[in-house]
């Protein structure tokens, strides 16, 4: 097949499976059932990074997003102990939000509909993979991958700081 | 990665490697809990500090990392300015944590630091990487350190409320940027305005990139309409955590903001960005000063005010972007530069001893503040200098930030912008007068007298507040001089 | 190799696509087939969950312990650690020893968290 024919038809069917996945994430009632279709999200962003030759993040995607974020994700909705979503009624404030978020969206596609290169052309200047990225980050972003270990460390510390239960704030030796 | 590289972004690694200094040290066996990590924190902020007033002094300025770091004047005044905050704030939190027991000490102390260490990264990030992980740095400690007083729902609410925020703002900065190294082909500040302009077809990309990632650093600076969190977070968060945020983080964020003017005035268009900055500065001056009169808590009254300072700020990056190539432009950068300087002093001050009549008791009313004129002359002093400066009253160094960057926008043709703005500072002077009344009028609630603690640390740091808001205020045009080579 | 990708990045991916097509098929007929010649019941107690054969007690909806949270975000961080390392690991060799001693710094701030995590008494299930 065409490559440039196959890029565009891998193109679409994940921006399609994108689509339909949010779309399922806010729709569900059951959280464990939206939090499923996120995965789904998340797998078919990952196949739009294919068609951008970015190996690395669409496995990266896949491996941290689906894999380890969903992971707590659902922690989340079972630490929260949440059954289904029931349905409050239409607020003022809810369709304001609602009209604000539409307006964003369809300004957005209004004003960039036709702009940047179609989906079968190849976009970046080179590949995305392990490699390059291996290169770039310890030669050009050296700075930023050491500050990055910084953030990291932070937020670990800060995850066991607040999560500790209160027993232990006092005697923890 | 060359010696050179180190040398120059010391001020960033100093505070990185004393934060990681605390840690270790507190997980050393047979290391006590609080006390030594303070004094290691103090040393590293002291340390920090001294080395970026002593590049500033042998003009240390130069690229690093193959340009994604750009050290230059602007970017040592602004890490001055963070590095200072972080150490009076410090000084505070060792007064506001030994009258409580629900902090953790060693952590708290590591936070700040790392929160000053991305501070000092973003003023001298040259790369929309390091713009973005600089935000993080500086972010996430300061989550933690909001939410720090874990048994407090205030405190935790405050940090809850700021991070679901922030998060959302980063996202959008996030995907600003994206769409800004789409349509430029660079991910280098300053390359990205000739980027946009050889790739002239995609503009509306870079418009909307250059938007997003406006939206994320003015939820940073306090702006409004991305201003809500401000008051409850100030409010909730500990006094001091609150003063470092309120200026530090204003600090580091306009460093961005100066750099990305050339970007913005190119994505936006020149004449729309400077009325989009300078509408919103109305705005900002206006909800701040307006939303500061009603306020019965001295750190929400604050929190307003902390917004319509960052109006006024607005209102130079207004005229800098209006100004781009003219001469008028290092005037707006030099005198924003300055009103930095000016407004984490006077702020700094008057969260010190916002600090001070606390008492441990959480008192934060400015009722609370009664009787402070008779009991303790030389703080209503102080405060008074602060009140003043914060209001815009000469000969205080916040009259004269205040004048330069009306002044900028004045001649960067702004006019109605400036106007408005005196018009907002007549307003602020009413609640600022308000303190002022309380403290040598009013008289104290029984068992609300203010409290009279004799604290070492406290007047230190409110002394050297007052020095500094006194001396910008006396002989302005040195310091402004001094800035001018900012740009 | 690199060239071929850079132009025509998703057709190296092309024996993924019967893979997939085979999956979703044996998933489809999995589920068609015994809906299709399965004989069903319906009744109260088929919908009632299995408790040893008990009337089941309370919700099966509980409340977890935040201690499975904790362990779930220091999962993600390391995990994210190992992400930084995977392009590291392949471009050693021409990065040279710079950027081994990056990432050994690299590696050992994050030894300190979890340090921190350890003294602190986080890996330990019973505390």
């Amino acid at each position: 097949m065409d490559p440039e024919l196959a890029t565009t038809i891998a193109f679409y069917v994940f921006a399609l499976l994108a689509i339909a996945g949010s779309v399922g994430v806010v729709a569900n009632k059951n959280p464990v059932a939206s939090a499923m279709c996120l995965v789904a999200t998340f797998v078919a962003v990952a196949g739009l990074y294919l068609t951008l030759s970015a190996t690395f993040l669409a496995a990266v995607q896949i491996l941290v997003y689906a894999g380890a974020i969903m992971v707590l994700f659902l922690f989340v909705i079972m630490l929260l102990n949440l059954s289904h979503e029931t349905f409050e009624g239409i607020s003022v404030r809810r369709t304001m939000g609602g009209a604000i978020a539409f307006a964003f969206i369809f300004i957005s596609i209004g004003l960039l509909w036709g702009t940047g290169p179609k989906p079968g052309e190849a976009m970046s200047v080179r590949p995305g993979t392990g490699l390059e990225i291996g290169r770039t980050f310890l030669k050009d972003y050296v700075f930023p991958f050491e500050m990055a270990s910084l953030l990291l460390l932070v937020a670990m510390i800060g995850a066991i700081v607040l999560a500790r239960r209160p027993k232990l704030v006092g005697g923890d030796r | 990665m060359t010696p050179n590289d180190l040398a120059l972004v010391g001020p960033i690694l100093l505070p990185a490697l004393a934060a990681l200094l605390v840690i270790l040290v507190d997980l050393l066996p047979g290391s006590q809990r609080s006390g030594g990590s303070f004094l290691l924190a103090v040393l590293g902020a002291a340390v920090s500090l001294g080395y970026t007033i002593h590049a500033l002094m042998h003009d240390r300025e130069g690229l690093a990392f193959f340009g994604t770091m750009k050290i230059d004047r602007m970017a040592l005044l602004i890490t001055l300015f963070v590095h200072a905050s972080a150490l009076m704030s410090l000084l505070l939190s060792k007064v506001y944590l030994d009258r409580r027991s629900d902090v953790e000490q060693p952590e708290y102390h590591a936070f700040v630091l790392t929160s000053a260490a991305g501070m000092a990264m973003l003023a001298g990030a040259n790369d929309l990487v390091n713009v973005f992980l600089g935000i993080e740095l500086l972010s996430i400690p300061l989550y933690l350190l909001v939410a720090m007083r874990k048994h407090q729902s205030r405190s935790v609410e405050a940090g809850f409320k700021y991070l679901l925020l922030g998060a959302f703002a980063s996202a959008f900065m996030l995907f600003g940027a994206a769409l800004l190294y789409g349509s430029s082909g660079s991910t280098m500040l300053t390359a990205i305005p000739t980027g946009i302009a050889r790739i002239g077809n995609d503009t509306p990309l870079a418009a909307f990139g250059a938007s997003m990632l406006l939206v994320g650093l003015l939820f940073k600076v306090a702006a409004v309409p991305f201003h809500m969190w401000t008051p409850d977070v100030y409010e909730g968060a500990p006094t001091p955590v609150t003063a470092f945020m309120a200026t530090a983080t204003k600090a580091a964020t306009f460093a961005v903001l100066l750099r990305l003017a050339p970007t913005l005035g190119t994505a936006l268009g020149e004449e729309q960005a400077a009325n989009l900055l300078g509408g919103l500065a109305v705005l900002t001056m206006f909800v701040g000063n307006l939303g500061a009169l009603q306020q019965l808590n001295l750190k929400r009254l604050l929190a307003y005010s902390s917004i319509s300072h960052a109006g006024y700020l607005l209102v130079g990056l207004a005229a800098l972007v209006r100004a781009h190539g003219s001469s008028v432009e290092a005037e707006a950068a030099s005198s924003i530069v300055y009103y930095l300087g000016a407004y984490t002093a006077m702020s700094l001050g008057a969260f010190a001893v916002a600090v001070l009549i606390d008492g441990g008791k959480d008192r934060e009313a400015i009722s609370d503040l009664a009787g402070l004129g008779k009991r303790n002359p030389l703080l209503a002093a102080a405060m008074t200098v602060f009140a003043l400066a914060l209001a815009g009253v000469p000969p205080t160094a916040g009259f004269f930030a205040k004048y330069y960057v009306f002044l900028s926008a004045v001649d960067a043709g702004l006019i109605a912008v400036a106007v408005l703005g005196v018009l907002a500072s007549v307003i602020g002077l009413y609640y600022y007068l308000r303190i002022l009344l309380t403290m040598y009028v009013d008289e104290p609630k029984p068992g609300h007298e203010a409290t009279v603690s004799r604290d070492a640390m406290v007047a230190a740091v409110s002394l050297t507040a007052v020095a500094f808001v006194l001396l910008l205020g006396i002989v302005p045009k040195g310091f402004v001089e001094a800035m001018a080579l900012a740009h | 190799m690199l060239a071929e990708t850079a132009t025509a990045p998703i057709t190296g991916f092309t024996p993924l696509v019967p893979y997939v097509l085979v999956a979703l098929t044996v998933f489809a007929v999995l589920m068609l087939v015994p809906k299709l010649l399965g004989k069903r019941s319906y009744s109260k107690d088929k919908f009632v969950a299995y408790e040893c054969g008990v009337d089941p007690i309370g919700s099966a909806r509980q409340r977890f312990s935040v201690h499975f949270y904790l362990v779930a975000v220091l999962f993600i961080l390391f995990d994210i650690e190992a992400v930084f390392l995977f392009p590291w690991a392949i471009s050693l060799q021409e990065i040279g020893s710079a950027g081994f001693i990056s990432a050994l710094l690299f590696v050992g701030v994050l030894a300190l968290g979890l340090a921190y995590a350890w003294r602190r008494g986080v890996l330990d299930w019973n505390n």
